[in-house]
């Protein structure tokens, strides 16, 4: 079966998309994978402001103990923060020089709404989220042609991540839901009924259109998909987990992936986040959720030889409000944390820490340093090459200023 | 979820059965390698056509976040193209042949109005098909007694696959579906998931087709929401912080949205004014904690037009979920949300329908009713033919009642229970479960992806096979439509009966071909294993996929 499906892609491979108009950003092996921490990740509590006495008076109940907190050192650092104890990964990541730290990133939208902020940024345009419908990644790989593999674009997740809108990427949870079930039939003329099926709705033109692409990818990974997804053995087995082992299925077998996103939910702490040195608090749970699969998969790309070109960045809509509320969480705040892991960073803790005092706070939360679409055009620039980044953040002066963490 | 290795080994299972009984297959490259051709080509043309929307700035006032901004209804008129077809495949769970021609027969005002009657519309065959899942039919406290919570969520999701199928009370099957987003609480939190039945039974369904001011605050006031939105620890007492979740989403989702005209400090305001809205102790319902409410910088402030004036305490808290829900702003997001369910997403939330619709909520004293008569009886709703891309959900039902599939005691009532729960997960759609307060999104650019369709083409399979115990399907026994036994006529009874239309003649000509029939060949004894790949073919196509 598997055979019959790959030497059908062969024969009838997609044409590229409207080559002559789009800028040409060659594939050069490398991929940006692009978190979204759903709900509000708490910035405070991933890297506690232990050097600043006023956290714990913000937070008499919930703050990250001095004494628990795992060393953070590094150019930047100065002693400020420390890493949370269940971020073991993580820390060790950063002490190898593998990751960058933004602990006070964000956009210019101060409504602490999750969903017009998650908005903002998925479309790139969070002071203007309304002027358009599609994402930031779509916009990229929609203006920039790499040779238009239909494995170009991958959501791990049950649909297409928001930020790829614009863009006919790829879906899937796990590996088995890139395979057609075709239940004894020949896998040939179970696609070739699925395309004049769809051909004949040609005047719906985006579900005929969306066929198109799914009966050329699914040749493609025929193969991946015979080989099955099951976990190893020791991996999380969480859903960010199960996503993460997706994706690193997809990398290792060659998929000339350049853009994926994964989405991670569960952060949105309104109380009871916990003890930190309570491996079964709230909030220390969901970080060693998050570290462990990001530390399973890092290691998977190492032993694949991809360690340097994957490069993970992880963003969330708001961080939390300093002070804690009645009901041992906290509420939503403004900026918010951000992390750049894998190939090409540049180590350390960027963009300054604005402080937690009451006059240091921005109506009541973290201020702002650093705007999350520097981070991204950065990354954009240097690890995947070219684009017109003014098309893809439009109204956003993406001049490198401020950030600088990636090197290349 | 440990669910998908279940999901994965039960479909291994099946098809290595279908495997040994499988027929000759034909050499790659064979009838309608053309037309796959073709439309490969299309979906490179999609792309290109994303790609040039994608440079170009959106038109103003966007509302409908759809891949590749797909603006009017676009699409041939699916399911016959009469009014009949058209709200028989939106206003239930699944069009039929029979439902239509029911709705053109009769109007579609007088239809609707029984739909919108629904107390007075028979369901007593209900409760005998879902009584092997008992939790649903309990309240929170005797869900705990009984232990295995965990169950709730599956059980309540097989009820609700059952009603949508099989009850009689369609259209209000369909805006329960609505409010359930609209209000949206994850079963999947605890202790949510111990009042999610009643809140269910208590809450959505019996003020879903009421007044929107009498469901807002049923809403606000039950432990489900509560406990879901952190209000039952809120408190503000002796200078404390007040948790302003439930604050923030009453304003944002539930009542007048996120341009309705408030700031934070109105939403710091609103937290006090709510504070002490809690629940009892363990299981206990809505319990007013005035030990704990403090109004804070709510007295002597005005929020949204509204300002408590004397009041304080739990009536203060009523009072301004009166106000809001007569609230203008309120008054259109819920119009234009129902808009883009009933409708489209092409809807605007100023265009003329929702001016109209809210004209209905206004003058009605917010009768949901009034809402949905607006927005059903209109030109613009009956120029909507597939203008929606059908939720996973919805594709489930769809099947179920186009085959015309009767429900049938499981064997295993644990198989049914998992199958219906671990099928609608992997297809991203399980009931309750949109993590976020905002409900699963109504749009159509999130519902497909190449990931989406391949799901969606291999449920097909699983039903055109029987392959779900309580929901038998016979595929060869679709061959008695053919008064004469010949292949040709099968196709076309198989077609109309389940769809209301003709094959696509593409499409016929070339299953011909693959079995090696023409139109007149009579059944071959062999034939009978043909009709399961037959009937999936027929259920893959884009016309199951949209209403």
């Amino acid at each position: 079966m598997a055979g019959s499906l790959t030497a059908a892609a062969g024969a009838v491979a997609l044409p590229a998309f409207s080559p002559d108009v789009a800028a040409a950003a060659p594939y050069n092996g490398n991929t940006l994978v692009s978190m979204f921490l759903r709900g509000g990740c708490d910035g405070l509590s991933l890297f506690p402001p232990v050097g600043h006495p006023a956290y714990f008076d913000a937070r008499p109940a919930v703050a990250v103990p001095a004494e628990a907190a795992l060393p953070l050192s590094g150019p930047g650092a100065d002693g400020d923060f420390g890493w949370h104890p269940g971020a073991t990964k993580l820390s060790a990541l950063f002490d190898a020089g593998r990751v960058a730290v933004v602990p006070a990133a964000g956009s210019p939208d101060h409504s602490r709404s999750h969903f017009d902020c998650q908005d903002g940024i998925d479309k790139g345009v969070p002071d203007n989220r309304l002027s358009r419908h599609d994402g930031w990644i779509g916009r990229f790989l929609a203006s920039t042609s790499s040779g238009d593999h239909p494995l170009r674009a991958f959501s791990a997740g049950s649909g297409l991540a928001p930020a790829m809108r614009g863009y006919p990427g790829i879906s899937a949870s796990s590996v088995d839901q890139l395979g057609l079930s075709t239940w004894g039939e020949d896998p040939e003329w179970v696609m070739d009924m699925l395309a004049s099926g769809y051909t004949a709705d040609a005047a719906g033109a985006d579900l005929a259109g969306w066929a198109g692409t799914t009966l050329g990818a699914l040749g493609e990974l025929a193969p991946l998909v015979a080989a099955g997804g099951d976990l190893p053995d020791g991996w999380p087995t969480s859903s960010t987990g199960r996503l993460f082992f997706t994706l690193a299925r997809l990398l290792e077998e060659g998929f000339p992936v350049q853009a994926a996103t994964l989405d991670v939910g569960g952060w949105d702490h309104h109380d009871q986040m916990g003890d930190a040195t309570d491996v079964n608090g709230r909030t220390r749970r969901q970080i060693a959720m998050l570290d462990e699969a990001v530390g399973a998969f890092m290691a998977r790309m190492d032993a694949a030889g991809l360690g340097e070109r994957v490069t993970l960045v992880a963003m969330t809509e708001f961080g939390r409000r300093v002070a804690e509320n009645s009901s041992g969480g906290a509420d939503h705040g403004h900026a918010a944390p951000m992390l750049v892991v894998g190939g090409g960073v540049v180590p350390g803790v960027h963009g300054g820490y604005p402080g937690v005092s009451p006059d240091d706070l921005d109506r009541g939360d973290l201020a702002v340093t650093v705007d999350q679409r520097t981070v991204l055009s950065e990354l954009l620039a240097k690890r995947l090459g070219a684009g017109d980044l003014a098309a893809v953040f439009p109204g956003f002066d993406t001049a490198p200023a401020g950030f600088l963490g990636v090197a290349s | 979820m440990g669910s998908a290795a279940t999901h994965t080994e039960d479909r291994d299972r099946i098809d290595a059965t279908a495997r040994n009984r499988s027929g000759a297959s034909e050499p790659a490259g064979g009838p309608g390698a053309g037309s796959r051709r073709q439309l490969l080509r299309m979906g490179s043309l999609a792309g290109a056509g994303l790609a040039a929307a994608a440079c170009a700035p959106a038109p103003p006032a966007p509302t409908n976040p759809g891949t590749g901004g797909s603006g009017a209804p676009a699409g041939p008129p699916v399911w016959g193209g009469t009014t009949g077809s058209l709200a028989s495949g939106r206003l239930t769970w699944g069009s039929t042949p029979a439902l239509a021609a029911h709705i053109d027969r009769v109007g579609l005002d007088v239809w609707l109005e029984r739909q919108l009657a629904w107390r007075n519309i028979d369901d007593s065959h209900i409760p005998a098909m879902v009584a092997p899942w008992p939790r649903p039919a309990l309240g929170a406290a005797e869900i705990r007694q009984l232990g295995q919570e965990w169950l709730v969520a599956k059980e309540l999701a097989a009820h609700e696959t059952i009603r949508r199928c099989f009850s009689n009370r369609q259209l209000h099957e369909v805006v329960v579906d609505f409010f359930h987003d609209h209000f949206n609480v994850d079963v999947n939190t605890t202790p949510a998931q111990w009042h999610m039945p009643d809140y269910d039974r208590t809450v959505i369904r019996e003020h879903a087709l009421g007044r929107f001011a009498d469901l807002l605050p049923a809403v606000a006031s039950h432990p489900a929401m509560l406990h879901y939105l952190d209000q039952a620890s809120s408190r503000a007492d002796h200078g404390r912080t007040p948790n302003e979740n439930f604050a923030r989403e009453l304003l944002e989702l539930h009542t007048v949205g996120s341009e309705g005209g408030y700031d934070e400090d109105d939403i710091k305001a609103v937290a006090h004014l709510l504070s002490g809205w809690s629940v009892g102790d363990g299981t206990g319902g809505f319990t007013f904690r005035s030990a704990w409410h403090d109004m804070g910088p709510m007295a002597g402030r005005t929020v949204l037009g509204w300002n408590p004036g004397g009041l304080s305490g739990e009536a203060a808290g009523r009072a301004f979920l009166a106000h809001l829900a007569r609230h203008p702003a309120t008054a259109r997001k819920l119009c234009h949300e129902l808009a883009v369910r009933l409708v489209g997403e092409h809807v605007g939330p100023h265009d003329p329908l929702v001016d109209r619709a809210v004209s209905a909520y206004e003058s009605s004293g917010t009768s949901i009713p009034a809402v949905v008569r607006a927005l059903v009886l209109s030109a613009e709703f009956g120029e909507s033919a597939g203008a929606k891309v059908r939720r996973p959900a919805s594709l489930v039902t769809q099947f179920v009642r186009a085959l015309g599939i009767e429900w049938q005691t499981p064997s295993d009532p644990d198989s049914f229970l998992w199958r219906n729960w671990n099928g609608l997960a992997s297809l991203g759609n399980a009931n309750h479960s949109w993590p976020a307060p905002n409900g699963y999104p109504d749009s159509n650019g999130y519902w497909l992806s190449v990931g989406a369709l391949v799901a969606r083409w291999n449920l097909a399979v699983w039903f055109s096979h029987g392959a779900i115990d309580g929901l038998p399907f016979d595929a060869a026994s679709t061959m008695q439509w053919a008064p004469n036994g010949r292949w040709g006529e099968w196709l076309d009874e198989l077609a109309m009966r389940t769809t209301g239309e003709p094959w696509p003649p593409q499409q016929r000509t070339t299953i011909l071909e693959h079995f090696e029939v023409d139109a007149d060949t009579e059944f071959r004894p062999w034939d009978h294993w043909a009709a399961p790949q037959v009937v999936t073919v027929l259920l893959q196509t884009p016309r199951f996929q949209r209403s």
